[in-house]
């Protein structure tokens, strides 16, 4: 089954960007423009994956992620950041409200599908904190060499 | 000994530095005067009690600290100050401490603009990144071999690249002009310009990716010519109309009107947007300023409005802004007639 996943960024160059390139490898794509919308579509669509903006008008993607895992309809689906806050810090703090991955942009998209499909996995195998973790020690690793 | 007491003192009163020294036993000696501003508490409170009690902190680095300044910071009144403090400690004969003398100095205002330049590369950074991401990645997605897209798709793809590669060189070009203005060396090109054809470029090319507001364009047949840099005034108004959009999130209308003035233009750009306070009017041209009643998250490096300004008053013209919170803002911009005086009403349409 393909997998469905949910753009929530207001920049439509890049939900497109995402779009053109996890269609091209068999997922179906929802889209958002902010936080708000990304709430509502993600309760009404419980997507399999969210790639999820960090600075949006409106709410921004932090506040988006505490309240998808303070939900119970939404709490299981993967957040995934897609940010353009490269620092350090934030890379900790998207991990610590609960993302299982960081990507920075700007990132290749080409590797977008793998990447989701591989934290997907993950996730269903129940390994979801050992992802967490394994993120987590590569930033550790990250900090002790910067 | 008495004399050389009083000298010692009246040096240390009339020091920049503050300077506050304790005994053995950790009861403060001496305080003067500028530590008695830097910290806001007079010396006849300090005296005889402990730098902890009198600023609710320690000054003293502790055993095994590193030698040399350390900033530290204390709260005066609800203001947070930051001070630079070197310590000396001073022993008897037997080595034992004696007692410490501090030094300090208040360097909130640099830690401040050590902060505002932080706070900017990491702005710069992601204004940078976000039109990369649809540049390296529109490229990356054309040129896999595995997807085969349409003319349309390839063509969008391709806009994208070209309209992000834009708006890229727009944030380059105004990193460059803030260099250029703060070290005096900015080149303009001024010659008679019409600002009514700029003003109608440049909306132009705002509403090509600004489908939600409606337009209004409102200026005299003939133009109002004034002496410019046509790039400039152009980046002036793109600037002015991009914050335009930025600050009314729902929509609504945007006008721009030109019209001639005895000694020059004016210029208006009005939007029914969130507004911008009173307390602000002044402070939203100054350098990194970025506004509060923004939106959390919305993009802009903060130079827009300061560079608007800089040019403008290059330019021999001025800017300010009109505006209540919550009930959109007009920013007027003034410029100076052209020298040939083509700025007064062409003479057919005087007769209309």
């Amino acid at each position: 089954m393909s997998l469905r996943v949910l753009v929530i960024d207001d920049e439509a160059p890049i939900r497109l960007l995402c779009r053109v390139n996890l269609e091209a490898e068999g997922m179906s794509v929802a889209e958002a423009q902010d936080g708000r919308q990304g709430l509502d579509t993600a309760r009404a669509e419980t997507p399999d994956a969210i790639l999820l903006d960090v600075m949006m008008p409106g709410l921004d993607g932090w506040s988006v992620a505490e309240e998808l895992l303070a939900n119970e309809e939404t709490r299981r689906i993967p957040i995934i950041f897609l940010t353009a806050r490269a620092d350090i810090r934030d890379r900790a703090r998207g991990l610590g409200v609960g993302g299982l991955d960081y990507i920075t942009k700007p990132f290749n998209p080409v590797e977008l599908a793998t990447l989701v499909r591989d934290v997907v996995a993950a996730v269903e195998r129940g390994e979801r904190e050992e992802l967490r973790a394994e993120k987590l020690s590569e930033l550790r690793e990250l900090l002790g060499s910067a | 000994m008495a004399e050389e007491k009083e000298r010692n003192e009246a040096i240390l009163s009339n020091i920049a530095d503050g300077i506050v020294a304790v005994d053995r036993d950790g009861a403060i000696v001496l305080w003067n005067a500028t530590a008695e501003t830097i910290s806001g508490v007079p010396a006849e409170e300090a005296l005889g009690r402990r730098v902890s009690e009198v600023l609710q902190r320690d000054l003293a680095a502790g055993d095994g600290a590193p030698p040399g300044e350390r900033s530290i910071s204390i709260q005066r009144g609800d203001k947070e100050v930051w001070l630079s403090v070197s310590e000396a400690v001073m022993a008897d004969a037997a080595g034992s401490v004696a007692g410490r003398i501090f030094a300090f100095r208040d360097v909130s205002s640099e830690r401040l603009v050590e902060q505002m330049k932080s706070d900017f590369v990491a702005t710069v950074s992601h204004e940078l990144r976000t039109p990369l991401t649809s540049i390296y990645g529109f490229a990356e997605t054309l040129m896999r071999g595995d997807v085969e897209f349409s003319d349309t798709e390839r063509e969008t793809f391709l806009a994208y690249i070209a309209s992000e590669s834009e708006r890229l060189i727009n944030i380059v070009d105004d990193l460059l002009s803030v260099a250029r203005l703060e070290t005096g060396t900015l080149r303009l090109t001024v010659e008679e310009t019409d600002v009514a054809a700029v003003a109608r470029e440049v909306v132009a090319r705002v509403q090509e990716h600004a489908d939600r507001w409606e337009f209004q364009v409102d200026v005299p047949n003939g133009g109002v010519v004034v002496d410019a840099d046509r790039d400039k005034l152009s980046q002036v108004l793109l600037s002015l109309l991009d914050n335009a959009v930025k600050f009314s999130p729902d929509g609504g209308k945007v006008s721009i009107s030109a019209r001639r003035r005895p000694d020059g233009a004016e210029v208006r750009v009005t939007d029914e947007g969130v507004g911008v306070p009173r307390a602000d009017h002044q402070r939203i041209f100054s350098k990194f300023y970025r506004a509060e009643n923004g939106t959390p998250g919305m993009g802009g490096t903060g130079l827009g409005l300061f560079l608007a300004r800089g040019l403008l008053v290059a330019m021999g013209g001025r800017i300010w802004v009109e505006s209540k919170e919550g009930q959109g803002s007009t920013f007027v911009i003034e410029l100076p007639a052209a020298s040939s005086g083509q700025v007064q009403a062409p003479a057919e349409r005087a007769a209309v």
